[in-house]
């Protein structure tokens, strides 16, 4: 099994260094604008400070240099997580697949291992991947934001709202994980990824046909609120439950699945 | 004590026939063919002996166990070679061997390099880089390593050339002789022909006859070819222990198994041009069984 485990890894290295570096960098690079932005909203927020009471309540806008950084960051965030679900979602959905779609499952399920313990390592090596991911990526996203930023963000509010990140991720490594125990043949992983993740994202986008509080259950886009975050430094309940209730579930199913599936021929 | 014993083993892909009601006994230490045409379920049998895939009714037992139920202990013991080889692309010769001895909980680089000594193989080259006929090696060699007491191989021949097939078979010969019980399937008969004790034969996923390679061999079976000088009168040969019967005008060939006399008598009445009298090859008698 722990064969397995790192022959998965090294497999999926060079795919997981391009994801790391290209979600890194993207987010870094989105950050390293905050400055022209920060002085733009102070600018506007030095004007909006002469105008009278009355009309200053009207508005209710809110100036805090921190609350500006923390919705850049939330910006950021948003893009970034699409990606990385397709990250997870390609990792999850090829986890078993692979073998099948490289003809090696009869390779590998002719070797004195049970079925389960491929889906723990593969599941194992996929968790990794997402880790050191995670790792990469919060770790750059702070250095760049004490750089940039006179403010910065508590440390807790700051892992809270990354940490969605990785929760999205861990949801659509699951659901793919599900589809790969399952699907007989997945011919190319990139589109099943895309049109799944994409589907999560557009439902979204639907919250004022489903309604808005509907569509926070649908989709793991909305499980977190990240202004909500910032301003609690909490998150939302019951919305955490929810994804990890369905990452038990999607493995669980995947395991059983997988245990009882004929591995389709060559 | 039976080493593969299947029990009215059947699968069905869905509505497809895949095997049906299969029984099989293969002996510790024998060397047992499975012969067929193309589709008629040696592959599915296979794989169910394996769990890759469940068989719909029926039980399977390898050492006397349940393949699904002790499937990762029992394949401890068994090395099987596909039909049809893949590996992982990306991957060195050696990494795929090791890697695939990291599964056996045993020092297997020893074997390694003797085995790829034997079957003249690359260990540096990327898998990716191999021709059809080395992956092919590479499948036995990584079937092989383990010392496996069971060996499974499903058309292994495909791809290899015949000074390769025969240090393969010899392989095989060598596993045969330190005990390891073979059980090989083939549409090829002269492979079957030169290694098996004994032959299963399938066709349309149904067991039709399970012999010893030496009364196959010794069926008594003849094998008639004949030219005439003058047309043969028309169901001259209608006599009873004739088959696969060809005429035309003046030839004649058919296979006979019986009394000899009967066709000799019947013979000397004609005026022959040419008479071939030969034992079938196998070929022929399994045409007859697939009919």
């Amino acid at each position: 099994m722990k064969a397995l485990f790192w022959h998965e890894l090294k497999q999926n290295r060079r795919t997981a260094i391009i994801w790391i570096i290209s979600l890194t960098a993207v987010a870094v690079l989105y950050m390293s604008i905050f400055p022209a932005f920060a002085d733009a909203a102070d600018t506007v927020s030095k004007i909006y400070s002469q105008l009278p009471l009355a009309i200053r309540k009207a508005f209710n806008i809110n100036f805090d240099p921190k609350f500006a950084l923390a919705s850049f960051y939330a910006l950021t965030l948003g893009f970034t997580t699409l990606a990385a679900a397709i990250q997870a979602m390609n990792l999850g959905t090829a986890s078993l697949s692979k073998e099948e779609r490289g003809k090696t499952a009869e390779f590998l399920l002719s070797k004195p291992i049970k079925r389960s313990d491929i889906a723990t390592a593969k599941l194992a090596a996929a968790a990794f991947v997402i880790a050191i991911t995670n790792a990469v990526f919060i770790t750059a996203t702070w250095l760049i934001m004490t750089m940039v930023s006179k403010v910065s963000l508590s440390a807790n509010v700051f892992l809270l709202m990354s940490f969605t990140l990785m929760f999205v991720q861990l949801f659509f490594v699951a659901l793919g994980f599900l589809i790969s125990a399952t699907a007989n043949k997945i011919k190319r992983v990139l589109s099943v990824s895309l049109v799944t993740v994409f589907s999560f994202y557009i439902i979204g986008m639907f919250d004022a046909v489903l309604g808005a509080k509907t569509v926070r259950y649908l989709t793991p886009f909305k499980f977190f609120d990240l202004i909500y975050i910032f301003k609690h430094g909490a998150y939302e309940w019951p919305y955490p439950a929810i994804e990890i209730v369905f990452v038990i579930a999607a493995v669980t199913a995947g395991y059983y699945f997988y245990n009882r599936r004929d591995i389709s021929s060559i | 004590m039976a080493v593969i014993e299947t029990k009215k083993l059947t699968k069905y892909y869905g509505k497809d026939r895949g095997i049906i009601d299969v029984d099989i006994s293969v002996d510790e230490g024998e060397i047992y063919g499975f012969i067929g045409p193309n589709g008629a379920g040696k592959s599915t049998t296979i794989r169910i002996l394996l769990s890759l895939i469940y068989a719909s009714s029926g039980t399977a037992t390898i050492f006397g166990k349940d393949v699904v139920e002790y499937g990762p202990e029992i394949k401890k013991e068994i090395g099987y070679l596909p039909s049809e080889v893949f590996y992982y692309d990306n991957m060195r010769v050696k990494e795929l061997l090791e890697y695939s001895a990291s599964f056996y909980k045993k020092d297997c680089s020893k074997r390694i390099k003797e085995l790829s000594e034997i079957m003249d193989l690359d260990l540096g080259k990327k898998i990716d880089d191999l021709s059809y006929g080395n992956k092919k090696k590479v499948g036995i060699v990584q079937g092989l390593i383990h010392e496996p007491k069971l060996i499974i191989l499903d058309e292994p021949t495909g791809g290899l050339d015949p000074l390769m097939q025969q240090k393969f078979f010899e392989l095989v010969h060598e596993e045969n002789r330190k005990g390891a019980t073979i059980f090989l399937s083939s549409h090829i008969l002269s492979e079957v022909q030169r290694l098996c004790d004994r032959v299963a034969i399938i066709k349309d996923g149904k067991i039709i006859q399970v012999e010893k390679m030496s009364d196959l061999a010794n069926s008594n079976y003849s094998q008639f070819k004949l030219t005439t000088t003058t047309p043969l009168p028309t169901g001259y040969f209608d006599i009873p222990g004739i088959s696969d019967l060809e005429t035309n005008s003046t030839h004649a060939s058919f296979l006979f198994k019986g009394n000899i006399n009967t066709v000799t008598k019947k013979l000397a009445e004609l005026d022959l041009l040419s008479l071939f009298v030969e034992e079938p090859d196998l070929e022929e008698i399994f045409l007859h069984y697939y009919e």
